[in-house]
């Protein structure tokens, strides 16, 4: 890859040209390091529109696209992400996958294994941790603002992702708002406070109707407790935070944050007045996710999530299901070291373990 | 005319007790009347006794001696019981403030009292009185919604230290003080019952409770996970989490996702926000109002009418058993089955 290290940018070859493939296409664009240099999708025509928006040159096959590039990135459905992980790594790619990195953990496995073995960088889209206002809440809890943590409260809440009948809502294929959406929060709370000792949840699903609704509980063996609001079934984008500790509380919701709104007159005789609020930032949290992968594959950055943190994450998100399945508790193995090590130190006064045995 | 109602306070242990106090001397003239306060601490008798322009007794036979109509009970939890079958057995309708008692076995001796007496007995959940609560019970009741899958509730509160932190006195902490209101709401609004919860507790997390319980075991962080007949689920978080930096004491929050749409109630969201010279930081006037009277109101309609109280001993007894059951869960670290029947 003898590109890494010269000047012109490095070819991104884009898998999938759907809402989260044109989101990180738009991000490229304001990159100067990378290009967006081919799209590859199983629908050929909507690979062609956001070329004709983007740039690129778009290749019917998806071998021949990985052939073509420096850096793979992967926005597919997640059953599709491992063989595509083990395309790109087989040719030597930098390889970039939405989040989840798998529906399982063998699939989680096999994909890092693969980057691994060809020696490839492996960056899984977790860009919740690129979201400033969630890294302030993390740098807001690790310089101690708010002294050990007692309570978190995260929301995620989206309307429908998808049609009946799309891959989303075949939760095998997905594994539901838990897998894909929660996702986000259970990475950032396993960066920020490590990795929970238990997790809890109840929930509505039923596909036919497109709901999904899962309120899950996590513990800590520090003490701390977390509630997250996950679901597919809202009438619109929602997210906010709360955590509160010992000596404080910070709290943010994005209804809350609306510094801009514009609203058109004309619209609203056409029905279309809907105001969006806006929460306008210099770069988009996808810009700035992509710019560190560039970084990384360049050799000037260490990457900022691990492949095994993906992996830890989609772990997470698969006990949550099991709870939400079981209907009872679900333990997650310890872990030697790791990020918990901060936050989970033992307490002066030791206080009982979440769940006695 | 109709005969003034006339109204014992046992107790000011509460200080919801000053609120209630305060409703139903709004009330329009000649509607009560005042026979007197007793409370455990005698200073605080004489005390509010000053400020609501009564009589303080030193013993609560003497009080209740003076044959009163009603009584508001807002001892401490543990007292309850003692408090309110004393009243009901003078022949007195009973007001108890939240929860009706730490135990079911007190619920149901309070109960089995008011049945004895022939008494009314009625559990303080001021806010199904909520401007705010009514309308959303409107677009419940309307259908509106479709069918209530998911509830995210919040009763967030400040440490209220004192006996509030001290299970001797109060039967537990946050989830023994915040659970009730919203598991109450949640009842009556969907019209079924709970049946199982997980609770989630932290112990001592907050720096207001180190102060104000010393070296006490108290739970001041709990998230539960309930579920209702019928299949909906909901968690309530009931958590002492606001420090005394935050604007306010805390909040009743409800967001029900239905099958054809989201609910979210902000109970005490009308509010005007004050910075001053006087309120340093920033604090909330809230402008919010009660239906007619409000629960004290209600209370005193109903001992007029010699009518059913809207909100009974059995409500509160449901309530109780959800909090019984959450302590059980942390106990256990498993889900518990939720019978108040």
């Amino acid at each position: 890859m003898a590109r890494l290290n010269s000047p012109s940018p490095l070819r991104v070859g884009l898998c999938g040209a759907g809402m989260m493939g044109a989101t990180h296409a738009a991000a490229y664009a304001g990159i100067p390091g990378a290009k967006l240099a081919a799209v590859w999708d199983t629908d050929l025509k909507r690979a062609e529109a956001l070329a004709a928006r983007f740039g690129g040159t778009v290749y019917a096959h998806r071998d021949d696209l990985i052939q073509a590039v420096d850096i793979v990135d992967i926005c597919l459905p997640t059953p599709c992400h491992l063989e595509q992980i083990q395309a790109a790594a087989a040719k030597g790619k930098a390889v970039f996958c939405e989040k989840p990195l798998g529906r399982t953990l063998e699939e989680c496995d096999a994909a890092i294994g693969a980057c691994k073995r060809a020696k490839v960088p492996l960056l899984v889209g977790h860009v919740v941790r690129f979201f400033p206002e969630y890294r302030t809440l993390r740098n807001t809890i690790l310089n101690g603002d708010l002294g050990d943590v007692g309570v978190l409260r995260m929301k995620r809440v989206v309307c429908s992702p998808g049609p009946a009948g799309s891959w989303y809502w075949d939760f095998e294929a997905s594994g539901g708002c838990v897998l894909d959406t929660a996702i986000h929060d259970l990475d950032w709370l396993n960066w920020t406070l490590g990795r929970p000792a238990s997790v809890y949840g109840v929930g509505f699903r039923d596909a036919p109707s497109l709901k999904d609704l899962a309120y899950l509980t996590l513990q800590w063996s520090s003490g701390a407790i977390a509630h997250l609001e996950s679901s597919w079934s809202h009438d619109t984008f929602a997210t906010s935070f709360e955590a509160a500790g010992r000596d404080g509380i910070a709290e943010f919701d994005l209804r809350d944050c609306a510094a801009l709104q514009v609203a058109y007159t004309q619209a609203a005789s056409d029905g279309g007045g809907n105001v969006v609020p806006e929460s306008p930032l210099a770069k988009s949290p996808y810009q700035a996710e992509l710019e560190h992968f560039v970084a990384v594959v360049r050799g000037a950055a260490k990457p900022l999530i691990k492949p095994e943190e993906a992996r830890e994450a989609v772990e997470l998100a698969l006990a949550c299901l099991d709870a939400l399945r079981s209907r009872q508790p679900v333990r997650l193995p310890s872990r030697r070291g790791g990020p918990s090590a901060r936050t989970a130190k033992p307490r002066a006064r030791a206080l009982p373990a979440a769940h006695p045995e | 005319m109709a005969k003034k109602v006339k109204l014992a306070f046992l107790s000011f242990a509460h200080m919801h007790g000053y609120g209630y106090a305060s409703q139903l001397r709004a009330l329009p003239k000649g509607t009560v009347e005042f026979a007197g306060i007793w409370d455990r601490d005698f200073a605080r008798a004489k005390k509010m006794a000053k400020l609501l322009g009564t009589k303080a007794f030193a013993k609560r036979e003497q009080l209740l001696a003076q044959k009163p109509d009603g009584a508001i009970v807002c001892s401490e939890n543990v007292h309850h019981a003692e408090d309110a079958v004393a009243a009901l057995e003078a022949g007195a309708g009973v007001l108890c403030e939240k929860p009706l008692a730490p135990t079911v076995a007190d619920c149901r001796a309070m109960i089995a009292a008011s049945k004895r007496t022939g008494r009314p007995l009625m559990t303080a959940f001021p806010c199904r009185f909520l401007g705010a609560v009514l309308a959303l019970k409107a677009r419940v009741d309307s259908g509106d919604l479709g069918r209530i899958l998911g509830v995210c509730a919040t009763n967030h509160g400040r440490q209220p230290g004192g006996w509030f932190a001290d299970p001797k006195f109060s039967g537990g902490g946050a989830v023994m003080d915040h659970t009730v209101h919203v598991v109450d709401l949640l009842r009556w609004l969907l019209k079924r019952e709970f049946v199982r919860v997980h609770a989630a507790v932290g112990y001592n997390r907050f720096r207001l409770t180190t102060q104000a319980v010393g070296k006490r075991r108290v739970d001041d962080a709990g998230i539960l996970s309930l579920e209702l007949d019928g299949g909906t689920v909901a968690t309530l978080d009931c958590s002492w989490s606001r420090p005394a930096e935050y604007p306010t004491w805390g909040d009743v929050k409800i967001e029900l996702v239905g099958t054809h749409g989201v609910a979210k109630l902000d109970a005490f969201r009308q509010r005007v926000l004050v910075a001053s010279k006087a309120t340093g930081k920033q604090v909330e006037r809230c402008f919010g109002d009660e239906a007619s009277g409000g629960l004290g109101g209600a209370f005193v309609q109903a001992l007029a009418a010699n009518a059913p109280v809207p909100v009974s001993g059995d409500d509160g007894l449901a309530a109780t058993a959800v909090v019984e059951a959450a302590y059980a869960s942390a106990q256990s670290g498993l889900p518990e089955r939720i019978s108040a029947l």
